[in-house]
C-alpha cells in the first residue's frame, strides 16, 4: 500500500455535520470485529484535539457549519481530513436546500473522499490508509 | 473535564429533527430539569421534495435515515399509493413486509449494543455488532446493498426473492434462533445490566399516553399500540402478529429501561417468526404494479389528492403525508418519524435521574445510536460536562455496583 | 365505535363539518381514514370530542401547506389503536386565513403535541395561541419572515441554494 512504517497508530476524530447516519454506521461498523480497524492501531478518539485524521459525515447543515470549523480548527497540524459518504463529497440528493452551507470542501480542504451511500466499511479502511500515506508525506515534510 | 462539542459523533434522521440538543438543570446528582432544542440536522428535505418528481424523493426518502431506510421509503411508497390508488401485488407486499422485519432485526441488534455501550459494556457492544453482520450479509444477498438498499418502487418493489434464496434467509434465520438465548441472558439476567436498568427512567402509562409515545418504549409502559396489528399494512393482515407487550413474557409493564430492553428483545424473536411466516406464505406473482417507469411518472403526474401512510419503523409509528396536485412533484410532504413522538417522554423519564444513568435512558428510547452525543450537562453553571465524561460516570458507576454486589 | 359511527357521532354534534371516508384495499387488506375539515372555532372542541371515541386518542403529528390564500393544518389523529384491524385515523383539517392565521393550541389535551405546533408555527408562520415560541428545526441564520413552507413571497427560495450552481462554467 506504500505506507512507509507504521510507526504509530492513527487517531481520528469522527464529526457528524447532519449525516442520516448511515456513513455513521459504517465507521463504527468497521471497528467492530470483523472489519476490526483497531487492530491496525486506528481508534476513534473522544476530542479533536488528540486526533490526527478527521473524519467527516453529513452535507454541513446552517447550524452544524460553525462547530465542524471549530473543530477543523482544534485538530492538531498535520492533520488530514476525510469525508465520508455522497452528502459530504457533493451534497448527494440533498444538493438542494435552505439550511445546508456544504459540501465539506467549500469550508476547508478536504484530502480523501470516500465516496458511497453509505460507502462500505471495506471503503472506508482503504481511504483511511490513504489518509496514513498522506500524514506520512505531510510529516516527512514531502 | 474536558469541553462540550455539540458536534455529535453521530445524531441521526437528520430531516426528521431528531438529533438533538439536551440541557439539563442538576443539583449535585439529579437532574432536575430537562429542555432540548433540535434542528441541528435539519437538511430542508420536505420541501426539497415540492421541487422533485415522487420517484426521486423516493430515493431521497431513503436517505433521511441510514437505519430506518426501508421504512421510509415504504411509508412514502405506500402514502403515494394510497393518494393515487394503486394496489401493490401481493408478492411485492411480501417481500416489503421481510425487509422491514429484517431491518428491524438490524435495528433492534446495533440498539443492544449501543445501549450496552452507554453502560460501559464495549464487549456486548462488539458482540453485537458482529453477530449483526450476518442480518447485514442476508440484506446484501437480496438486495445488492448492506445499509441503503433501493429495491423500493411505487407500486411494488423493483428485486424479487428468488425461491432458490429462501433456504439462506432461514439459514440466517436459525442463526438468530440458536443466538438468542445467549442475547437474553446478557441483556436481561446479567446482575449489572439489571441493576443499572431497573427502576431506572420510568415512564408511566399515563405520562405514555399523555406525551403520545410510540413503539417500544410506549409498549413497554403498557400502550398497546402496534400499527402492524391495528392498522395492518403490507403483508401484515395475512401473519399471524400480536403486540409485544412485557406481560407477553410474564413481565410487569413498569416502563422502566429494563421493561425497554425486554420489549426490544422479544421483537428480534417476533421478526424471526414473521419472516418465517413470510416465507411460507409467499405465492409468485408479480412485483410491481407499473413496471414502466414512464408510464408510472405520467400516472403520478396526473394524481390530485393527499395520502397518509403509517407504518411500525424499528422505533415506533411512522407517518408519512403526502398531497399531489397534478403537478410533477408533491405539493407537499410531511415526515414524522418515531423519535420525534418519543422526544417529549423523555422529559418525565430524565427528571430526578442521576447525571450517570442519563445515557442509558436517552438510549432507551432508542433514538438512533448517538444523539445522546448531543447532550450538553450544565453542573450548576460554569462548567460543562461533555458524552464522553457523562459515560465516564456511567461505567464508574456500573463498577461501583458490581464492587457492592460482590460484597 | 367504528369509522361510520365515528362519522356519525361527528355529523351530530358540529352540524357545518366536512367529514368523509375513505378505503382503500379489500377483504382482509381493507382499511380506512377519515378525512374531516372544521371551521377555526370549533377545532378545539373537535379535538375534545375524539375523547368520547376513546379514552385516550393517539396524536401522531400535524402537516400543513399553503394554499393560496388560506393556510390548511391537517392534524393526524388515530382512534381505536390497540384493537386488531380496528384503527381509524382520524385526518382533521383547519384552514386559516393568511391575513390572520391564528389557531388554538391543542397541547392542554395532547402535553406532547408541542414540538409539533412550534414546528407549524416556524415552517408556515402560523400563530398557535397557548404554546410557546421557539426556534425548533432552524438557527439565527433564517431571516424574521422567512418561512420554509410557504409558497409566496415569504417562502424560503431567496436563501435557498443549489449547491453545484455555476459549476461547469
Amino acid at each position: 500500500m506504500g505506507i512507509d512504517s507504521l510507526k504509530r497508530s492513527l487517531w481520528v476524530f469522527h464529526v457528524n455535520s447532519g449525516s442520516c447516519n448511515g456513513c455513521d454506521i459504517e465507521i463504527i461498523a468497521a471497528l467492530t470485529p470483523r472489519y476490526d480497524a483497531e487492530r491496525f492501531g486506528i481508534k476513534l478518539v473522544g476530542t479533536p484535539r488528540h486526533a490526527d485524521v478527521l473524519l467527516i459525515t453529513g452535507p454541513v447543515t446552517k447550524q452544524m457549519k460553525e462547530e465542524v470549523l471549530r473543530v477543523y480548527a482544534q485538530t492538531p497540524d498535520p492533520k488530514v481530513v476525510m469525508v465520508i459518504g455522497n452528502c459530504g463529497s457533493t451534497g448527494g440528493v440533498f444538493y438542494e436546500s435552505y439550511n445546508i452551507d456544504g459540501p465539506v470542501d467549500k469550508l476547508f480542504p478536504v484530502d480523501v473522499y470516500v465516496t458511497g451511500c453509505p460507502p462500505r466499511p471495506e471503503a472506508i479502511i482503504e481511504g483511511v490508509v490513504k489518509a496514513w500515506k498522506k500524514l506520512e508525506s505531510l510529516e516527512a515534510g514531502k | 473535564m474536558s469541553n462540550s462539542f455539540e458536534l455529535c459523533v453521530g445524531p441521526i434522521h437528520p430531516a426528521l429533527k431528531e438529533p438533538i440538543k439536551l440541557d439539563f438543570t442538576v443539583e449535585g446528582e439529579r437532574v432536575k430539569g430537562v429542555s432540548f432544542s433540535l434542528g441541528q440536522v435539519h437538511r430542508a428535505i420536505e420541501w426539497a421534495a415540492t421541487k422533485r418528481n415522487p420517484i426521486q424523493v423516493l430515493y431521497m426518502a431513503e436517505r433521511i435515515c441510514g437505519i430506518c431506510n426501508m421504512c421510509h421509503p415504504m411509508a412514502f411508497s405506500m402514502a403515494v399509493e394510497n393518494a393515487a390508488n394503486i394496489e401493490v401485488p401481493e408478492r411485492a407486499e411480501y417481500i416489503r413486509t421481510i425487509n422491514v422485519e429484517l431491518e428491524r432485526i438490524h435495528s433492534h441488534i446495533l440498539w443492544a449494543g449501543v445501549a450496552a455501550h452507554e453502560l460501559g459494556f464495549d464487549s456486548v457492544m462488539h458482540y453485537t455488532w458482529r453477530v449483526r453482520e450476518k442480518v447485514l450479509d442476508i440484506i446484501e444477498y437480496l438486495n445488492g446493498n448492506r445499509i441503503t438498499k433501493g429495491i423500493l418502487m411505487v407500486g411494488g418493489v423493483r428485486r424479487d426473492i428468488q425461491e432458490k434464496d429462501y433456504g439462506k434467509v432461514r439459514e440466517a434465520l436459525d442463526y438468530y434462533k440458536e443466538l438468542y438465548a445467549k442475547l437474553e441472558g446478557i441483556m436481561l439476567n446479567d446482575a449489572s445490566v439489571r441493576a443499572r436498568t431497573k427502576d431506572i427512567g420510568i415512564l408511566t402509562k399515563k405520562n405514555a399516553l399523555e406525551l403520545c409515545a410510540v413503539g417500544p418504549t410506549a409498549r413497554a409502559s403498557g400502550v398497546k399500540k402496534d400499527v402492524r396489528v391495528d392498522w395492518p399494512y403490507a403483508a401484515y393482515p395475512d401473519l399471524d402478529i400480536k403486540p409485544v407487550l412485557p406481560e407477553t413474557a410474564g413481565f410487569k409493564a413498569t416502563g422502566d429501561t429494563y421493561t425497554r430492553i425486554i420489549v426490544r428483545l422479544l421483537e428480534i424473536k417476533q421478526s424471526i417468526d414473521l419472516i418465517e411466516q413470510c416465507l411460507d406464505k409467499m405465492k409468485p406473482g408479480p412485483i410491481l404494479a407499473e413496471p414502466v417507469l414512464q408510464k408510472l411518472l405520467v400516472q403520478l403526474k396526473n394524481v390530485q389528492g393527499e395520502g397518509v401512510a403509517f407504518q411500525e419503523a424499528p422505533r415506533g409509528e411512522l407517518i408519512h403525508y403526502i398531497k399531489m396536485t397534478g403537478q410533477e412533484s408533491p405539493y407537499a410532504w410531511k415526515v414524522r418519524a418515531p423519535t420525534y413522538a418519543n422526544l417529549p417522554p423523555l422529559v418525565p423519564m430524565l427528571s430526578e435521574c442521576e447525571i450517570a444513568d442519563i445515557p442509558i435512558i436517552v438510549a432507551s428510547i432508542d433514538p438512533c445510536m448517538s444523539c445522546t452525543n448531543r447532550a450538553i450537562i450544565t453542573d450548576k453553571g460554569n462548567s460543562v460536562l461533555s458524552m464522553d465524561d457523562l459515560r465516564e460516570l456511567s461505567i464508574r458507576k456500573t463498577l461501583a455496583m458490581q464492587k457492592e454486589a460482590s460484597k | 365505535m367504528n369509522a361510520a359511527q365515528v362519522i356519525e357521532s361527528f355529523r351530530k354534534e358540529f352540524p357545518g363539518i366536512e367529514i368523509s371516508l375513505a378505503e382503500q384495499g379489500a377483504g382482509r387488506h381493507k382499511k380506512v381514514q377519515v378525512w374531516a375539515t372544521v371551521a377555526v372555532k370549533d377545532f378545539k372542541n373537535a379535538v375534545k370530542h375524539l375523547f368520547t371515541i376513546q379514552e385516550y386518542p393517539h396524536f401522531s403529528v400535524s402537516s400543513g401547506s399553503d394554499i393560496g390564500k388560506e393556510i390548511e393544518i391537517i392534524n393526524h389523529f388515530v382512534l381505536n389503536y390497540g384493537e386488531p384491524g380496528e384503527q381509524v385515523p382520524f385526518h382533521l383539517k383547519v384552514k386559516l386565513p393568511k391575513g390572520n392565521p391564528v389557531m388554538d393550541s391543542i397541547t392542554g389535551l395532547f402535553p406532547g403535541a408541542v414540538i409539533s405546533e412550534q414546528e407549524k408555527m416556524e415552517m408556515l408562520g402560523i400563530k398557535i395561541e397557548g404554546v410557546p415560541k421557539k426556534r425548533v428545526f432552524t438557527d439565527e441564520s433564517m431571516p424574521a419572515g422567512i418561512y420554509p413552507w410557504r409558497k409566496d413571497d415569504k417562502g424560503p427560495e431567496k436563501i435557498a441554494r443549489n449547491l453545484h450552481e455555476g459549476e461547469g462554467k
